[in-house]
């Protein structure tokens, strides 16, 4: 598969990376060489072999319905880089 | 032929956002509650922090597992859970966790109590669990969007129908179907107000008799059932008319404005959407046990249809008295106790549609607060029907004293108050006349002068009325009647 301008473009639109025109080239590249990589993988044939989704063998982790901590109002907003009285701030996400 | 004259047909489906009564969120260990102050119930985890790591809530995967089994869904006892990911502040993580490539519950189907009376089987596609994401204010400030976690992480099941559903009153009856169920399931309150109940309407039109589909639009925003009903009446009349005047119908997202009565379409985000799923790392997949499926089997209660299809088609009561009957679970459970105490089902159930609804009206209150047992309740029931007492005086007199002192067994407040003997009139009498019309033969026999029998008509009458009567007034009523032509 080909790294064009586009799915560069549209992978950073995804991402919500902002990537400076300098560095486009060469991420492009590593990006390309990720994919040869993919690629020369998919050329083994796995038909036949369940895909291995989880990396461990167990099961059914769970937990007793049970509320605990939350965190204090102070704690909630400490990292928040905008906030208004109990609500978060965020640039307004839809059209007019 | 033009297009308008041609008659069209609504196709339509559900989705339905249910979500689960729980204590604490589905991925997450705080609690909620909604009207919470804003980003009350946040924890890290919701937060997203780095290194915050999600844990699954076994009471929501048993309640995914109950309106699965309720709703006859194949259970895929092996499946995980996917990321969906977007990035919206709605869910500060940028993915929402999800199901998408294996669902727990596919191909169910609900019986829908439909207004003839009929139950109409409306197919179900998947029920899937997700958890919710916050919400957010848009219009509190020009550039900024207002953000509230608290709803961010609770658990949710969304149910997809299949298009089965062919007008806007079907819809509602489904909708008002799945209501009663999860209530009943005790899954979900139900309440589409606050929004734990949500509903979204795919609509399209085609030719009736056409095989086809039309282009769909999607419907959402809809928080009660006269919304859906006239959103998609709305829908369906906007769909025809557009193709009448020989448009196309777009293939969009509309939303519901209650106070103008019409669809729009709806704003949207400001990226085209590409979710990119895969499966979720941080969680170990399930393997839900036989066991498990056959204990929560155990506990599922008769669903509302079947108990609406009894009523309505055995004991005879009207659609709307049926559909009232069997639409609160505990309100139901206590009908099905009394009918099994008493011999007349039918009078069980009107007592329940009349004098009970109209007590727990006015005292705003549900059926766990009706203070009388069934069994006291059956014994009043059963006075009545064996003529110990009119219908009148056990609704107008007996019925409230009971309500008053609920401890108290029927037949001795009635016999405190005086409802058997020398102030109940009314009753003796209807006592005496059934006792002389049960025994015509020694009626005559007593008028052609066997007056010893005089003592056998007394203690009938004394039986009846349960020995609460006064003898001497028996012992006179009897000879006036008896003596009547």
């Amino acid at each position: 598969m080909q790294i064009t301008d586009e799915l560069l473009q549209k992978l950073a639109d995804l991402a919500r990376l902002d990537i400076p025109e300098a560095d486009r080239a060469h991420l492009k590249a590593d990006l390309q060489r990720m994919f040869n990589f993919v690629d020369k993988l998919q050329e083994l044939d796995t038909s036949g072999v369940e895909p291995l989704i989880h990396m461990t063998d167990e099961l059914n982790v769970l937990r007793p319905d049970e509320p605990s901590e939350r965190l204090s109002e102070e704690e909630v907003f400490r990292n928040a880089p905008d906030s208004k009285g109990a609500f978060f701030r965020v640039p307004k996400v839809v059209k007019k | 032929m033009a297009a308008h004259l041609i008659p069209y047909e609504p196709v339509i489906g559900l989705e339905v956002h249910i979500q689960l009564l729980t204590g604490s969120k589905f991925f997450s260990t705080e609690g909620f509650a909604f009207a919470a102050p804003p980003n009350h119930f946040v924890s890290p985890v919701t937060m997203a922090h780095p290194g915050a790591l999600p844990s699954v809530n076994a009471e929501c995967i048993s309640h995914a597992l109950t309106i699965g089994l309720a709703t006859h869904c194949h259970i895929q006892r092996s499946c995980f859970f996917d990321r969906k990911n977007y990035f919206y502040p709605d869910l500060p993580k940028g993915y929402q966790l999800t199901q998408d490539r294996k669902p727990l519950c596919l191909d169910g189907y609900l019986e829908v109590p439909m207004p003839d009376g009929s139950l109409q089987r409306i197919r179900i596609q998947r029920i899937h669990m997700e958890e919710d994401a916050g919400k957010l204010l848009h219009d509190q400030e020009d550039k900024r969007s207002y953000v509230d976690l608290n709803r961010a992480g609770v658990g949710l099941v969304e149910l997809v129908t299949y298009p089965d559903i062919r007008s806007a009153e079907e819809a509602g009856a489904m909708l008002a179907e799945i209501r009663r169920l999860v209530r009943y399931l005790g899954i979900c309150d139900g309440n589409m107000e606050e929004g734990s109940l949500r509903c979204d309407a795919n609509v399209s039109v085609r030719p009736a008799g056409e095989e086809k589909l039309g282009t769909r639009t999607e419907i959402k925003n809809l928080n009660s059932i006269s919304f859906l009903v006239k959103a998609i009446q709305y829908e369906t009349a906007r769909q025809i008319r557009e193709i009448g005047e020989g448009n196309q119908i777009r293939q969009e997202t509309r939303t519901w404005d209650a106070a103008r009565q019409i669809t729009l379409p709806m704003r949207e985000k400001e990226s085209a959407d590409d979710y990119r799923y895969f499966p979720e790392p941080d969680l170990q997949p399930l393997l839900i046990p036989q066991e498990t499926l056959d204990q929560i089997r155990k506990t599922l209660p008769t669903l509302p249809a079947e108990r609406f299809s009894d009523y309505h088609h055995r004991l005879k009561l009207s659609y709307n008295e049926a559909l009232t009957l069997a639409d609160q679970r505990s309100f139901s459970d206590y009908f099905e106790t009394l009918r099994t105490l008493c011999s007349d089902e039918k009078s069980a159930a009107n007592w329940m549609l009349g004098p009970v609804r109209t007590w727990l009206n006015e005292a705003g209150a549900d059926i766990e607060a009706f203070p009388v047992p069934a069994a006291h309740f059956a014994a009043m029931l059963q006075m009545v029907s064996d003529g110990g007492i009119s219908l009148h005086i056990a609704r107008e007199q007996l019925f409230p004293a009971m309500l008053e002192s609920p401890a108290t067994p029927p037949a001795e407040l009635a016999a405190k108050l005086g409802l058997l003997g020398s102030n109940g009139g009314d009753q003796l009498k209807e006592v005496i006349m059934s006792v002389m019309a049960e025994h015509p033969e020694e009626v005559a026999r007593f008028r052609g002068g066997k007056k010893a029998l005089m003592g056998f008509f007394v203690g009938q009458v004394m039986r009846k009325a349960q020995g609460k009567a006064d003898p001497q007034q028996v012992n006179q009523w009897v000879a006036d009647a008896l003596s009547q032509p």
